[in-house]
């Protein structure tokens, strides 16, 4: 099925030019995020997935929220989207500064007053390290630690 | 300088029109999904409190607020009716480009505020410079047979992008943040720990298939510039292994890069989706030969 024709439409000189001085710029930028920039130079930071090491004695840290609620429970906070919005890799990546200062956790009630007005709101919230040891990478007993707790205010 | 030419002429090889406006239409019906497949979290973040909103860096440099729900709402809006419009490739150069910087601008601001609350994702960096570089081709139909150096230097960044997500992730594994042992260590088991499905679990009884998996993994990615040499078929093969990873990954701990799936499709011969479209509308009583009460020869 040969029904491309050879027509070639080709770019000016000042076309070319300019796309590759965009190229090269653009990997320049990029180049320089890999090499010393940070998550922050984001979409021209380093490709950071899963490139930490885990040492196979080490351990598995699972970040949750619960919450003390109107109702009178104690629920999971959902860390999604359909949640509260704020997600479980957002709490794990700020929790130095949420240990810090606590009250950065407001966020999650004025989310879940705001977009579930209807459903019980929180008056409490803990932020829980569940820690699964690891033996020669074969996860063991887990347990778990509060590591924050704060009022709603 | 004959490098110089060389690396030029490899940038802005010629490619079919028809290419670009199929995978143009793929990208542009996308970008309204992955609003909601994989930023779904902008609009809910917007109605919490600023507390952890810590912007990247372009959105610190342009003094970008954290923002407000409306602000999300009307910048969905914008992006997913930009998009939609841009997908039909029937407007007018100017106006091709025009909608096609709108949704760039818009869409990046998207993504930027999608990553200042934490979490930074790596799914993006192709689907970014996707929208940044069709704008640059604002002419081109389905119906085009010709081929295009402007078409073949947008479509080449892209793969560009692609292979850096990948290839780039290595050097990230084992040299700037992993070091060296990261390829004796249990990243792997720390991922099926915290998100394996049903699929995966039972892995960690084995923990030497997730280490030769690590390995697979650091492999694939080093290996994947070889993506960009070779020819049809190998492209094929290429992408069909590439997405078969991305697939397995989703199933077996709930991590999807759906945004760079998509991405993957640049290296396919989509212009081959039209001719099949023409050679089957030529066919003796297809619909369309009837409807015009033609018969042509096939092919």
């Amino acid at each position: 099925m040969a029904d491309l024709d050879l027509d070639v439409d080709h770019l000016r000189e000042s076309g070319r030019r300019w796309r590759l001085a965009v190229t090269a710029a653009a990997a320049g930028c990029v180049l320089y995020g890999t090499v010393t920039g940070a998550e922050k130079m984001f979409p021209a930071g380093p490709m950071t997935q899963y490139a930490f090491y885990i040492a196979p004695d080490g351990q598995v840290d699972s970040i949750q929220v619960f919450a003390d609620t109107t109702a009178g429970t104690h629920v999971p906070v959902h860390l999604s989207p359909s949640g509260v919005g704020v997600k479980r890799a957002d709490v794990e990546i700020q929790l130095p500064a949420i240990e810090r200062n606590p009250s950065l956790l407001r966020t999650i009630a004025v989310a879940q007053r705001r977009l579930h007005p209807h459903q019980p709101q929180y008056v409490r919230l803990y932020v829980v390290d569940t820690v699964i040891p690891l033996h020669d990478r074969v996860p063991g007993a887990s347990y778990t630690n509060v590591l924050v707790s704060w009022t709603v205010s | 300088m004959a490098l110089g030419q060389a690396v030029a002429r490899w940038w802005l090889r010629p490619v079919p029109l028809a290419r670009f406006a199929v995978f143009r239409a793929i990208v542009y019906v996308f970008v309204p999904i992955d609003l909601f497949a994989r930023l779904g979290q902008v609009v809910p973040h917007a109605y919490g409190s600023r507390e952890l909103y810590d912007p990247v860096e372009l959105l610190v440099a342009v003094h970008q607020p954290a923002p407000t729900p409306w602000v999300v709402q009307t910048l969905r809006v914008i992006i997913i009716v930009a998009s939609l419009v841009a997908a039909t490739g029937r407007l007018p150069a100017p106006a091709q480009r025009a909608v096609g910087w709108v949704v760039a601008l818009a869409f990046l601001d998207w993504c930027c505020l999608a990553m200042s609350y934490g979490k930074v994702d790596h799914d993006h960096l192709a689907i970014l410079v996707a929208v940044f570089v069709l704008p640059t081709v604002p002419r081109a139909s389905l119906r085009d047979r010709g081929l295009s150096e402007a078409a073949g230097w947008a479509l080449r960044c892209v793969e560009v992008a692609v292979i850096a997500t990948y290839f780039l992730s290595a050097y990230a594994k084992v040299v700037r943040f992993g070091h060296p042992h990261w390829l004796l260590g249990a990243t792997f088991a720390w991922a099926v720990v915290r998100r394996g499905t049903f699929i995966a679990q039972p892995l960690l009884d084995h923990p030497l298939v997730l280490l030769f998996a690590q390995w697979g993994l650091f492999t694939l990615e080093c290996l994947t510039p070889v993506v960009l040499a070779l020819g049809r078929r190998g492209r094929i093969v290429a992408v069909a292994l590439l997405e078969s990873f991305h697939l397995i990954t989703e199933a077996a701990i709930r991590i999807n890069f759906l945004p760079l799936m998509v991405c993957l499709l640049v290296f396919l011969p989509l212009e081959d989706v039209v001719r099949l479209g023409r050679w089957r509308a030529r066919l003796p009583g297809s619909a369309s030969a009837r409807r015009w009460g033609e018969i042509r020869p096939a092919g």
